[in-house]
C-alpha cells in the first residue's frame, strides 16, 4: 500500500529531460571551452531535475474509488444521525482517494434490498448488517470471510471486542462481520419523578436489586386509574417480542438456546411459562397497564408521562434525551426472576460486513476498521451518546466524561456484562413462528403450557434445519 | 400476347401486406407486449419451474423436489388458515363493495344537485395511499378510538378490534370496503350513464315502480359493468396484502394471515422461493377457479 509511484505525467517529463540532456552532450563536440562549461552546467541542472522527480518518497497515489455503504442510519432520523453522517465523510482524510457514498435504506427493507442486489450482482462495498440477518447472510454465502483481513489489522482482532459479540460474527471458526454499533440490550426505562412521587428510590443501586415481585409492587404503586380504567400505566405491558422475551429468560438464569444452538432451552424450569404468566397476571389481574393494542406508541406514552416504566432498547437513551430534554429518567435491566441470581438482559451489537461480490474490498475493509476503531467509537459516543462493543472504550476518559454528562449511560456495562444471546439464528423465520403463538397466549386464545410447547416444537424444527444446512 | 412480369408488379404475400398495414399499431403495442412477456409470462413460467425445486436465489444448489412443496403447503396449518382467511375476506368484501358501490351510484345518479360533491366525497379514499388509510384506521380501531366511542354511545360492546382474533378480520374488511367502494361507485355511475333514458320513460308510461325499473332495466343493462366489477374485485380480494401487512401483520395469532402476505414472507423473508412459488400457484388456481365460476354465473344468452 505504501509503494512509491511516479505519475505518468512526471515520468514523461523525466524522459523528455533525459533525451534533452543526451542531445546537449551530443552537441558538445562542436563547442568551445566556455560553451562546454555552460552546457555541462545545464546538464547538471537537468540531471538534478531528474533526481528531484524520481528519488523522494511521494504521497501514495491511488486511483480514486467510491465505496458504497448500505445503511439504515439516515441523517433524516434525527440530529445525532445527521452529525454522524457528516462525520463519517472524514474517512477521506485518512484515505484521500476514497469517496464514501451512503445508500440509505429503511431498516425493514435492508434485507430485501441487499438480497435483490446479490441476485443482480450489484452489492454495496460495506453492508451495515443488523444482528437479525448477519448470520443468515453468511450461511447463504453472501458475505466475505474476514479472517485474512483481521490478520492485517490487529486492532480488529477478537480480543478487542466484548466476548458476547463473538457468536454473532463467527461461525465454525470463520469471521464474517465486525461489530461497531451497540453494545445494546433491553432495559426498563423509568420516570424518576414518578418514582419520587410514589416514594420509590430511583437510584440504580436500588432498582438493580429488584425482583419480579418488587417490580409488580412498584408498578401497582405507580399506576393511576379512573375507576377500572388505567390513566397512567405503572408498567406498560407489551406483546413480548423475542428480544424482550429472551431478557426475561436470562434474569431467571435460563437460556434461549441449548448448547450448539440446534434447539431451544427456554422452558427449562418452566422459565418461558413463568415469564408469560407474570405478564398475563400483571395485565389482567393487577391492571397496571393500558391494554395491548396494534400500534401503541409506547415511547410517546413514556415521554408524555402516561407510563412510569416502559421497556426499550439501550440505544433509545439518546432519543429520549433529544426528544424531551427535561425528562428525568433512568433505566434498569430486567429484575431477577424465579431462580435468577441478579438483574440481567440480552446483549447484542450490530455489525459491518463485506459482501462477497463487493468491488472495493480493501478500501471497504479500511473503512470498516476505521469506523470500528477506538477513535471513531469515541466520536460516536460524543455525537450520539452511543456505547461501543470495544472493551478498551470503557477505560477511556471520554467515556467517563460522557457518563457524567449522560448519567443514564453509566450503568450500561453493569447491565450488559452478563448479557444473554440475542436470537440471531434464522431470526425472521423463528420470529414468525414465535410471534403468533406469543400473541395467542397474551390474548388468552392459547393455553400457556401448550403455547410454549408449540413454540419449542416450531423453533426447534427451524434451528434443526439450519444446523443441517451448515453441516 | 405475353405479359412481362417484373419483380415490382409481383403480388406480395397476404401476411406481409397485413404486417405493413398494421406496422404502426405493432410498433405502438410492441414495447408493452415485450415487457408483458418478460415480466409476466416468463416470470410465471419460471415460478412454475421454481416451485418444483428447493430454491433460494442466493445458493447454487437447487435440488429438484417434485411436488414436495405443494404437498408441504397442504400440511402447513398456517397455509390452511391463510387460505381460509383470504377466502372469507373475498366472500364478504366482493358482495359488500359491489352492493354498496351500486347503491351509492344509484343515489348519486338520482341526485339533481351536488352530484360532483357526492362523487368526490366517496372517491377521496381512492386517491389516498393505502398506507395512510391503514394507519388512520389503526387509530380509529383503538380501544379508545372513535369507532369504539360511537359504539359505546350506542350501548354496544367495544372490542379491542385489532387484538381480538374474532374482530380483527372484520376490522380489515370494514377498512377495505370503505377504502374501495368509491372507486367502484364511479364505475357503476359510468355504467348507469350508458343506459338510454328512453327505457325508463317507457317503463314509467307502463306504470313500473322503482324496484321494477331497477330489476328489469338497470340491472340487466349493467351486466357488463357488473361482470367487470365482480371479477376485478375478486382477483383483488384474493391478493389482499397492504392493509393486512400494515394493520395487523397477520395477527393476532394468525387470525388475519392471508395468502399474499404468507407468500411474501416465505419468499422474501425466509428465502424459501420454491415453497413460496408453490403457494403462489395454489393462489392462482383459486383465483382462476372463482373467476371461471363468476363468468359462468353472469353468462347470459340475451344480448343488450
Amino acid at each position: 500500500m505504501n509503494e512509491s509511484k511516479v505519475s505518468r505525467r512526471k515520468a514523461l517529463k523525466a524522459l523528455g529531460l533525459v533525451a534533452g540532456s543526451g542531445a546537449v552532450v551530443a552537441a558538445l563536440a562542436g563547442c568551445g571551452e566556455t560553451q562546454v562549461v555552460e552546457v555541462v552546467k545545464e546538464v547538471a541542472v537537468v540531471q538534478e531535475k531528474i533526481v528531484t522527480v524520481t528519488v523522494p518518497e511521494q504521497t501514495p497515489q491511488r486511483d480514486n474509488v467510491t465505496i458504497v455503504m448500505q445503511s439504515w442510519w439516515a441523517p433524516t432520523i434525527g440530529l445525532p444521525f445527521q452529525a454522524w453522517d457528516e462525520h463519517i465523510r472524514t474517512f477521506s482524510n485518512t484515505s484521500p482517494w476514497v469517496t464514501l457514498e451512503v445508500e440509505y435504506v429503511p431498516w425493514g427493507d435492508m434485507i430485501k434490498k441487499y438480497l435483490a442486489g446479490v441476485a443482480a450482482g450489484d452489492v454495496p462495498d460495506v453492508f451495515h448488517s443488523s444482528i437479525a440477518f448477519a448470520r443468515d447472510l453468511w450461511d447463504q454465502g453472501t458475505l466475505e470471510e474476514l479472517s485474512e483481513f483481521i490478520k492485517t489489522t490487529p486492532d480488529m482482532a477478537e480480543s478487542t471486542f466484548m466476548p458476547a459479540t463473538t457468536p454473532y460474527r463467527n461461525s465454525q471458526g470463520k469471521w464474517f462481520a465486525i461489530p461497531w454499533e451497540g453494545f445494546d440490550g433491553r432495559a426498563l426505562y423509568y420516570n424518576v419523578a414518578h418514582f419520587e412521587e410514589a416514594g420509590l428510590d430511583p437510584a440504580f443501586e436500588s432498582t438493580s436489586q429488584w425482583d419480579w415481585d418488587m417490580l409488580l409492587e412498584a408498578s401497582q404503586q405507580l399506576t393511576q386509574r379512573d375507576g377500572d380504567k388505567v390513566t397512567r400505566s405503572g408498567f406498560l405491558i407489551i406483546r413480548p417480542h423475542m428480544e424482550y422475551f429472551c431478557s426475561w429468560l436470562y434474569c431467571q438464569d435460563a437460556e434461549f438456546y441449548a448448547p450448539g444452538e440446534t434447539k431451544v432451552a427456554f422452558n427449562q424450569n418452566d422459565a418461558a411459562m413463568k415469564m408469560v404468566d407474570w405478564h398475563l397476571a400483571a395485565l389482567n389481574d393487577h391492571n397496571i397497564s393500558i391494554p395491548i393494542v396494534a400500534e401503541r406508541p409506547d415511547v410517546n406514552l413514556f415521554q408524555q408521562g402516561q407510563a412510569s416504566i416502559a421497556q426499550n432498547g439501550h440505544w433509545a437513551i439518546s432519543k429520549m434525551r433529544t426528544d424531551v430534554p427535561g425528562l428525568k429518567f433512568d433505566l434498569m435491566g430486567i429484575p431477577k426472576g424465579p431462580g435468577g441470581s441478579k438483574m440481567r438482559t440480552v446483549a447484542f451489537t450490530n455489525l459491518h460486513a463485506l459482501p462477497t461480490k463487493a468491488r472495493h474490498k480493501d478500501d471497504a475493509w479500511d473503512f470498516i476498521a476505521w469506523q470500528a476503531g477506538l477513535e471513531q467509537q469515541i466520536k460516536k459516543l460524543q455525537l450520539m451518546d452511543f456505547p461501543s462493543p470495544r472493551l478498551d472504550f470503557y477505560e477511556t476518559n471520554e467515556w467517563k466524561i460522557q457518563t457524567q454528562r449522560v448519567p443514564q449511560l453509566k450503568n450500561l456495562p453493569t447491565m450488559l456484562e452478563d448479557g444473554g444471546a440475542w436470537p440471531y439464528v434464522r431470526f425472521s423465520e423463528v420470529n414468525n413462528t414465535y410471534t403468533p403463538i406469543m400473541e395467542g397466549m397474551m390474548i388468552g386464545q392459547r393455553e400457556v403450557g401448550a403455547g410454549v410447547a408449540d413454540m419449542e416444537t416450531g423453533i426447534n424444527e427451524i434451528l434443526g434445519k439450519a444446523a443441517e444446512m451448515m453441516g | 400476347m405475353q405479359i412481362a412480369r417484373t419483380s415490382e408488379s409481383r403480388p406480395r404475400p397476404g401476411w406481409l401486406r397485413d404486417l405493413q398495414r398494421d406496422a404502426l399499431g405493432y410498433s405502438f403495442a410492441g414495447p408493452a407486449v415485450i415487457l408483458l412477456v418478460i415480466f409476466s409470462i416468463v416470470a410465471i413460467v419460471v415460478s412454475l419451474w421454481i416451485s418444483f425445486h428447493e430454491w433460494t436465489f442466493l445458493r447454487d444448489e437447487r435440488p429438484w423436489v417434485g411436488l414436495d412443496n405443494y404437498a408441504k403447503a397442504l400440511d402447513d396449518p398456517v397455509f390452511g388458515k391463510a387460505f381460509r382467511n383470504t377466502a372469507r375476506y373475498a366472500a364478504i368484501v366482493v358482495p359488500a363493495i359491489t352492493g354498496l358501490g351500486l347503491l351509492l351510484a344509484l343515489i348519486g345518479n338520482e341526485a339533481r344537485q351536488g352530484r360532483a360533491v357526492f362523487r368526490t366525497i366517496f372517491f377521496i379514499p381512492t386517491l389516498t395511499p393505502l398506507v395512510v388509510l391503514s394507519f388512520l384506521w389503526i387509530w380509529l380501531f383503538e380501544p379508545t378510538g372513535s369507532f369504539n366511542i360511537v359504539l359505546e354511545k350506542l350501548g354496544l360492546p367495544t372490542p379491542n378490534w385489532l387484538m381480538d382474533p374474532v374482530m380483527a378480520p372484520f376490522a380489515i374488511i370494514i377498512m377495505s370496503v370503505w377504502a374501495h367502494v368509491g372507486y367502484y361507485m364511479v364505475i357503476f355511475m359510468a355504467g348507469l350513464a350508458d343506459i338510454p333514458q328512453i327505457y325508463y320513460d317507457a317503463s314509467e308510461v307502463d306504470g313500473a315502480n322503482v324496484f321494477q325499473r331497477f330489476w328489469h332495466i338497470t340491472l340487466p343493462l349493467l351486466r357488463n359493468t357488473l361482470i367487470f366489477v365482480v371479477v376485478i374485485l375478486a382477483i383483488g380480494a384474493f391478493q389482499v396484502f397492504d392493509q393486512v401487512y400494515l394493520m395487523t401483520r397477520g395477527g393476532p395469532d394468525n387470525s388475519t394471515e392471508v395468502m399474499q402476505a404468507l407468500i411474501y414472507k416465505q419468499g422474501f423473508e425466509f428465502f424459501h422461493m420454491g415453497y413460496a412459488s408453490a403457494m403462489a400457484w395454489y393462489l392462482f388456481a383459486a383465483i382462476a377457479f372463482f373467476t371461471a365460476i363468476q363468468m359462468r354465473i353472469f353468462r347470459s344468452q340475451q344480448l343488450y
